[in-house]
This record gives structure tokens, sequence and C-alpha cells, in this order.
């Protein structure tokens, strides 16, 4: 365990390299994967010209180390490839449209935080509740349903029926976006919350043996002081490493979601890219999930080590 | 040690006769939902690919479920559909399971070598992205089919159970019973395929099974995206993209297939919860 500052150091590094394998993930799908992008784009029966040419501009061509270093060289420098289909750098595409993805990725994990905390709490202390005999069986309907399912379902009653949120759409200016954003947030969040809550509740359940709440209860401090620095500070970690995970995950989710709310973020351009075998864009936009990925993660250790100084200092 | 504990786990879970109550409902609500998807193609009067009725029917006694926009019965093609995502996602988890833990319990087994440096971080990278995106970026190259979609998951999922039975597998590796074995001179392959093997196997069992829901999602939120089994083929993602466009209307096309889908994920769901909690606590 390396002492001061030098932790942090530690978890960013570990980032940058996973972030360089997370490239290579990404470039040797359209390797390995079975079948010969090449043809899927031309079909059977192109000339060996048009096959030749659409092996340069895929950057398939050469053996594939040269390729390989050739990606990679690209990437430092921002250069993911030109879309097949539209001809537009793939960097460009990614600027385009990684705002609405990173707002409603972000909207969720803060909503998710803020829902699973009262909720863990409630379930934690009053184990007997009504709440607490509820919860498995919404939970386990919540992370059962699909989430793509569910949004269709918001959409129609929220949205058409009832016209709470626009039915389509983004806005990248700040109080505007909220309007198209918190009905997909919510809708991604009736998976998360159910994981998060569960969670939080056992490690508050963990928290409330340890003899310094009862030090506390005896002391008597105030509520907020024991809410806050006795029960939810210590025992926040494992939901916020969770979250962590799970918002990589989320970026999956987000996938789904955005092609529901018809939202032209990330997700979209993924989607359209997949189905059209434009497979530039495919591997620039793997690649930057990867990273993104990898951001937050990183993001959630560093905020789990300020928030509870004891954790991972086994690593 | 190892071995005792064992040996009383399995006394302990053949007096625990009655079955968890999660299990019980879980295993009657996937029974009766495959029974559906055998049965109901077999005996419906009507074809789940061809539309004979008149299109866009609510929900009445000849049509349980309606009829979708050209005239098919939804009831059948639900139970069709549900019967190729079941077999689907069976396929693709058993496959990845299999070879995701022989390798996973492999590498935990001869701990550090440069091999499985190299596989570890193959395994972790792949395990860093969010799995629908990496399936639909391999789904890209693999093409709109069962097929490709089988190829997308499996090529995408052995690296979960990989990173389970390695983790497994490298705890049982320094266990008491198999230093033993191996002091008794037994051959590798023996204490891999009599020691360790079986200890593995009944952790990356449960994994599976919650990977099941996961992946019975997953190959429906492919073909809803357009990128995995495509229409007409009756597939329950598909017929709830395909519906999508009547939401207003005919609110049944995308509604019946998604509740059966969200159902099957359920009772999964629970032999999952069921299954863990037995084999944990029993």
């Amino acid at each position: 365990m390396l002492s001061g500052r030098h932790w942090a150091v530690g978890i960013v590094g570990r980032g940058i390299a996973v972030s360089f394998i997370g490239a290579t993930v990404a470039f040797s799908v359209l390797r390995l994967a079975p079948g010969d992008p090449v043809l899927a784009i031309l079909g059977d029966r192109a000339t060996p010209d048009a096959v030749e040419e659409m092996r340069t501009r895929l950057g398939l061509d050469g053996n594939v180390l040269v390729q390989y270093f050739r990606f990679l060289g690209g990437v430092v420098q921002g250069d993911l490839g030109t879309s097949i289909t539209s001809n537009v750098p793939v960097a460009r595409i990614i600027l385009d449209s990684i705002a609405p993805t990173l707002s409603l990725v972000s909207l969720t994990a803060v909503l998710a935080l803020v829902l699973s905390v009262p909720l863990g709490l409630r379930l934690a202390l009053a184990p007997e509740g009504l709440l607490s005999k509820v919860f498995p069986v919404v939970a386990s309907l919540g992370v059962a349903t699909p989430g793509f399912f569910l949004g269709l379902l918001a959409l129609l009653l929220f949205a058409v029926r009832w016209g709470m949120a626009p039915v389509s759409g983004f806005e990248p200016t700040f109080p505007e976006a909220l309007a198209y954003l918190w009905l997909p947030a919510l809708v991604m969040c009736a998976q998360l919350v159910p994981i998060l809550a569960r969670v939080f509740r056992s490690s508050v359940m963990r928290t409330l043996d340890e003899e310094f709440i009862e030090a506390a209860i005896v002391r008597g401090v105030s509520r907020y002081r024991f809410y806050w620095h006795y029960l939810i500070r210590p025992s926040i970690a494992p939901t916020i490493a969770l979250l962590g995970f799970i918002t990589g995950q989320l970026l999956g989710a987000s996938v789904m979601i955005e092609m529901v709310f018809s939202m032209p973020g990330i997700g979209t351009r993924l989607v359209r890219a997949v189905t059209a075998r434009d497979y530039p864009t495919v591997q620039g936009i793997l690649l930057v999930f990867g990273v993104l990925v990898v951001v937050i993660t990183t993001l959630s250790e560093l905020l789990i080590k300020y928030l509870d100084p004891r954790a991972g200092s086994d690593r | 040690m190892r071995q005792r504990t064992q040996s009383k786990d399995r006394k302990d879970r053949s007096r625990f006769k009655e079955m968890d109550p999660t299990l019980l409902v879980g295993v009657v609500l996937l029974g009766l939902i495959v029974l559906a998807s055998v049965l109901v193609p077999i005996l419906s009067p009507f074809d789940p690919a061809r539309g004979t009725s008149q299109p866009m029917q609510g929900p009445s006694a000849d049509h349980v479920f309606g009829t979708d926009n050209l005239g098919r019965d939804i009831f059948v093609r639900v139970f069709a559909a549900t019967r190729l995502d079941m077999a689907l996602s069976v396929v693709a988890v058993g496959v990845s399971l299999v070879v995701g833990t022989l390798l996973g319990a492999i590498m935990g087994l001869v701990g550090r070598s440069k091999v499985s440096t190299f596989l570890t971080l193959v395994i972790d990278s792949i395990n860093a992205f969010p799995f629908v995106v990496l399936a639909l970026g391999v789904a890209a190259v693999t093409g709109p089919s069962p097929t490709g979609v089988l190829a997308a998951i499996i090529l995408t999922g052995w690296a979960r159970y990989a990173r389970v039975a390695r983790a497994r597998a490298a705890v049982i590796a320094n266990a008491d019973f198999v230093s033993a074995a191996k002091l008794l001179g037994y051959s590798r392959t023996r204490v891999m395929v009599r020691h360790v093997f079986p200890n593995v196997y009944s952790e990356s069992f449960a994994f599976a099974l919650s990977e099941l829901v996961i992946v019975i999602l997953i190959i429906a939120s492919l073909s809803f995206l357009g990128a995995g089994v495509r229409p007409p083929t009756p597939e329950l993602g598909a017929m709830i993209s395909e519906g999508r466009i009547f939401l207003g209307q005919a609110w049944w096309i995308s509604v019946f297939p998604g509740a059966v889908l969200a159902l099957a994920a359920l009772s999964i769901q629970l032999i999952a919860d069921g299954y863990e909690r037995m084999t944990r606590y029993a």
C-alpha cells in the first residue's frame, strides 16, 4: 500500500492501462469475429478491386501488427477513422452524440443514489416494516423487466397518454435537457435502485453492529451527525463501488433507452452503425464505451477512497 | 477440512426437503412458460408465420392476445418466440459456461504463467465492456441471424464465467485436500477433474443461472435493435419492436411479448435467487 497521495496515482495509472486494453478489444472485434466485414458490406459478387479498396478504407490491409499500430497511432492523435456510410470522421460523430448519453447516465446515477440511500436506510432500520416485505417482490420485477420494454410502457403512459414528457428528442442546454431526461432516467433507475438499495441496506446493518454507533447513541449526537457521519458515510463505500461498476453496464442499458426515447446519443449512433455495417464507426464507438467505463470506474474508486479512507487498504 | 464441511452441507441439504419458496414459485412459473411455448405452437389453429385474420384486432376469445398489423395471431407468435429465445439463451449460456469455466479453472490452478497472464488480460478487458455493447459490436460482424446472435453472446459471455471460475479455482488450488491429492501423487489431470472441478462447478452453475436472465434479455434486446433475430421470425424483442409504431392504437402487439419476456426473465431470476439461497444457507 502506497502512502499519502500516491494511491490516487496508482488508481489513475491502472485506469490508463485498462483503457489501452479496451482499445485493443475494440480493434479485435472486427478482426476476430467470424465473418469477413468487407464481404458483408460489398456482398459476395464484388470485384477484387472493390474488395481491395474497401479493405484499405476499413484499415484492414497489411498484416495485423501493422494495422494495430496504425490504429493505436490514430487513436492517440484523435483519429478514429471515417464512417463508411456518411464519410464523416468517427471522432466527429462521437463528439456530436456523446452529450445526451453522458447527461442521461450521470442523471441516472445521481437519481439512483438519491433514491437508494433513504430506501436502504429505511429497509435496514425497519426490517419488519411493510416496505421490507414489499421490497423483494417489486425489486425482482424491476430487475426482470427488460429496460427497453419498461421504457416503451413509460413512453406510452407518461408521454403519449398524459403528455408529461416529450415523446422523443433532446435539448443540449441545461434546464431544458431535464424535461427530456427525467423519464428515461427513472426507467433506468427501476433496474438500478433495487440492487443498490439491497447492498446499502446490508452495509448499514453491518455498521449498526459497530461499537461507535452505540457510543454515538449514548453520547446523544445530533440527528444529522448520527445519520451522515455515523451511519451513511461508513456504509456507503460498497454501494458506490457497485454504482461505479454498474454505471459501466448502465452505458449498455442507455443504448436501449436512447433507442426507445429516440435520443440522438452515442448508443443510437452505435445501433445505426451496427445495422448499416459501418465498421469504422462501430469500432470507434466501442473504443469510447471501453474508455468511458474505465473512467467511471476510476472516478468511483477515487470517490470511495475519499468517503471512506478504510476502503481498499488491503489492496 | 473442506471435505468435511462439504459432506455436512449435503446432509443438511437433504434435510431441507421442502424447497425454498422463491425457488418453487420460479420453477412453477418457468414450467408453465416452457409448457406453453412447446404446446401452443403445436395446438394452435393459427400459423405464427402467416397472417390469415383481420389485422389489429384487440384480445378476444379467438385471439387471446389479439392480432398484429399483418393479421397474425399474437398468442401463437409469442410462444413460438419464447421457445426460440429460451433455446438460444440456454445454448449460449451452456457453451459459455463450459468454455469459460474450463479455461478459468485451469488458469486458477496453474497460477502465474505467461499464458495465464495474457488470458487474464483478455478476460478483464472483455469484462470491462458493457455486455450489450460488446455483443452488439460482435453482432455487427456475425450478422443478424439466430446463429449470429449466439456467436456474439458466446464470444462476449465466456469471459464472465472464466473470471468467476479463475477466482474460485485459485482459492481451491490452495486448499488442504488439493495439496493432499497432489502429495498422494495423483496426476495433474486427476487432481483437476476429481478434486478442483467439482468445487468450481457448483459456484459457476449458480452464476450461470443469474446469467441466463441477463442473456435472455440481451437476445431480445439485440433483436429489438435490429441486430439479432430479424422479422418475420417470431422473436420477443423483434415483436416488441414491430409493435412500437402502433403503440398508441394497438398496445397489445408490443405489450404481450414484453410481458411474457418479463415473466420468463422473472421466473429464471426467482430460480437463481432461490438456488443461491438454498446452496448458501442450507
